[in-house]
């Protein structure tokens, strides 16, 4: 009897053992020696948003990569290390504090969503280290180490929901959220400027991360005649809903997609047939025409070759805070919070997608792009908007 | 509520419940012949979704992808129960822990192979076709009408073939079925690779209407017990419970919202638990 209760141990303890090490961390490659500055990226690399970590993961070596041939940071080379936060907060917090404690990293850059974002704060905050949320998120979060350089609903939603309206002549609108805070605050929000541009709100549904039948909301979505609609859910689940909702009836030709999470990637496991005609609003598009987009993707592509995930707002973003990271603190000549924090607020970078001004509000103003989604799958620019203010109003002092 | 919508609303709880009823089948049938939860269950969806996901990738038709799942569900489940679970025959109980770790081990073993990224299989039936006045999905309709022909030919196996009468045999008393010369250790492993071929097969149907990743089995997992638990044992009952289970969530769905719907299911265990359970003697409270 002993063997057998204690084989089912051990194919329990295996099956541990293998989860444990299944979140493991790998580093960029980099020789480490203690001469190198170590950054943390922290992203999905799986779960329901593990899509947007390996651009996220090769935007930032490229950052780095760059940064270290233009002479590295206060004359040191950078070192990235990786860790994947799956999408769970705890996993998230211990991955940082492994990042910080046993690696001593200087800054730490996160691709993941908000939830994971309040649970590893504090964690950066004891440690005096600054910490860049990077991803569009829903704002309204207020640390000293905190920025948040991703953009937020107000920048997505409030140039974009009159241009549809105008551009489409419709104006009843359904809002789909993930329910959790990015979700809620995304459709709060689209309802304040839906009503403030004469639109009206006729459905309204949050439905939990990980949903994999969407049947009866797309049935809600039919019997509520809405004209457009803003689904502000992602990745796996984004995908589900509108593969379901195609085949319903309810595609983007019956009811007119504002897309705020829907980045290439998503779009392209999606179809092209299902996407025709998608407006997506979001801080970057590989479509931008300007030279520094083409010279930013002349440099991906060239790096991690022309299969290499395509790169959007989420992922490029982290290049973005990376770069402007190590202007900081070179700026500065210091890597600790308070230094690099106090030299970034008020400064400027010029990104693949125009200039990034960083506020003293620890959010950053910038450029939005409305793309449109052609029936080849491809997406154009239909417009941009310059200089979008996200209507922060945090006051903490800028690093601590 | 016009015509067309209650037959949308119908077929989709249909459509709901046919999968969960797949997998509940076999769940039930293995807890009854073998006291075997068998919380894998889950995990050979995901192996069914990955079946179909290669054989599409390789170039093969989707049927054949169906098809091979189902071959693969029950190899992998015949596997399962001569290597690991004939080792808890008198300790049933314990097979719980035994088919979580094993859930475990299968998670790993495709995050190796395949990665942890969602992949995607495209639908073979894109598009709708109108039914009474409804827009329904032709995939799902072709979805509900295998379910219920397998289940349909399960049951009818069950019910008037020898082979039937030995499982009910087995499942009424093991030892007396033995002693009249059946020989359950056989038929008890028919039974868990059916089992397991079933969940398989589901999870190659659900393929094209949503994710294939290493976890996709968990999101189901918890629906099906729900299902076990309202229905019990007996096959027939699961089937309704699925049914019913099916209508509480998409109607809760359609009128409250999603998370008010999971918690409804959960309080529908609940009360059944609550009704159905023995007044036990000497009971504290």
């Amino acid at each position: 009897m002993i063997h057998r209760s204690s084989l089912a141990a051990i194919v329990a303890a295996a099956g541990i053992v293998a989860t444990l090490t299944g979140c493991s961390m790998s580093s960029d490659g980099a020789p480490s020696s203690t001469e190198t500055i170590k950054i943390g990226l922290l992203t999905d690399l799986s779960g329901a948003a593990g899509i947007f970590g390996p651009p996220t993961q090769n935007a930032a070596e490229l950052a780095v990569e760059e940064i270290n041939a233009a002479g590295g940071v206060n004359g040191q080379q950078l070192e990235l290390l990786v860790a994947d936060e799956t999408g769970v907060p705890t996993a998230g917090v211990s991955a940082a504090q492994r990042l910080i404690q046993e690696d001593g990293i200087a800054a730490l850059f996160g691709q993941h969503n908000s939830a994971t974002r309040d649970a590893v704060a504090p964690v950066t905050s004891d440690a005096g280290l600054a910490y860049f949320h990077t991803p569009l998120a829903e704002g309204n979060f207020c640390s000293a180490n905190v920025i948040s350089n991703g953009e937020v609903p107000a920048q997505q939603l409030a140039p974009a929901i009159p241009y549809l309206q105008t551009e489409t002549g419709n104006n009843k609108w359904f809002l789909l959220g993930a329910d959790y805070i990015w979700g809620q605050t995304v459709l709060a929000d689209a309802e304040k400027y839906i009503l403030a541009s004469g639109g009206e709100v006729v459905g309204k549904e949050l439905v939990p991360i990980g949903t994999t039948d969407f049947q009866s909301v797309i049935t809600k979505i039919k019997q509520s005649g809405a004209q457009l609609i803003i689904p502000a859910i992602f990745g796996g689940d984004a995908i589900t809903f509108e593969k379901q909702a195609f085949d319903a009836g309810v595609g983007n030709s019956a009811v007119q997609r504002l897309g705020v999470i829907y980045e290439d990637g998503t779009l392209g496991a999606m179809g092209a047939e299902v996407t025709d005609g998608m407006f997506v609003s979001m801080a970057y598009n590989e479509a931008l025409d300007t030279d520094a987009n083409a010279a930013f993707l002349k440099a991906y592509y060239a790096k991690f070759g022309d299969d290499a995930p395509p790169q959007s707002a989420l992922s490029e973003q982290t290049y973005v805070a990376i770069h402007a990271w190590a202007n900081a603190a070179n700026k500065a000549k210091s890597t600790t919070s308070l230094d690099v924090l106090t030299a970034l607020s008020g400064s400027t970078y010029d990104g693949p997608s125009g200039t990034v001004t960083f506020g003293p509000d620890h959010f950053a103003t910038q450029s939005i792009v409305l793309t449109r989604v052609q029936p080849d799958g491809v997406s154009v620019v239909a417009t941009t908007f310059d200089s979008v203010d996200a209507e922060q109003t945090c006051s903490e002092p800028m690093g601590k | 509520m016009d015509y067309a919508f209650i037959v949308d609303q119908g077929l989709g709880i249909l459509a709901t419940a046919s999968v969960s009823a797949l997998v509940a089948m076999g769940l039930a049938l293995s807890f009854r012949l073998m006291g075997i939860i068998n919380l894998a269950s889950g995990d050979f969806m995901m192996i069914g979704a990955y079946s179909v996901l290669t054989c599409v990738a390789i170039g093969l038709p989707y049927l054949v992808g169906v098809i091979a799942a189902c071959v693969i569900g029950f190899l992998f489940g015949a596997l399962t129960e001569v290597g690991l679970l004939r080792r808890f025959a008198r300790a049933p109980e314990l097979a719980i822990l035994g088919t979580f770790g094993l859930g475990i081990v299968i998670r790993q073993i495709v995050e190796l192979i395949f990665g942890k990224n969602f992949q995607f299989v495209e639908n073979p039936l894109s598009g709708s076709v109108s039914i009474g006045g409804a827009e329904f999905p032709l995939y799902r309709l072709v979805l509900i009408a295998v379910s219920v022909a397998v289940i349909g030919a399960l049951l009818l196996v069950l019910t008037v073939t020898p082979l039937g009468v030995k499982v009910r045999a087995v499942a009424a008393d093991g030892d007396l079925a033995e002693t009249l010369g059946i020989q359950s250790g056989r038929l008890k492993l028919v039974v868990f690779a059916v089992s397991t071929a079933m969940a398989s097969l589901a999870g190659s149907l659900i393929a094209p209407l949503t994710n294939v990743g290493p976890g996709m089995g968990n999101a189901y997992l918890f629906v099906m017990f729900v299902v076990v638990i309202v229905g019990g044992a007996r096959v027939s009952m699961v089937l309704v419970a699925a049914l019913a289970i099916a209508i509480v969530q998409n109607v809760t769905t359609l009128v409250v919202d999603s998370l008010v719907a999971k918690l409804a299911i959960l309080g529908m265990a609940f009360l059944v638990l609550a009704a159905t359970r023995p007044a036990t003697k000497g009971a504290i409270v």
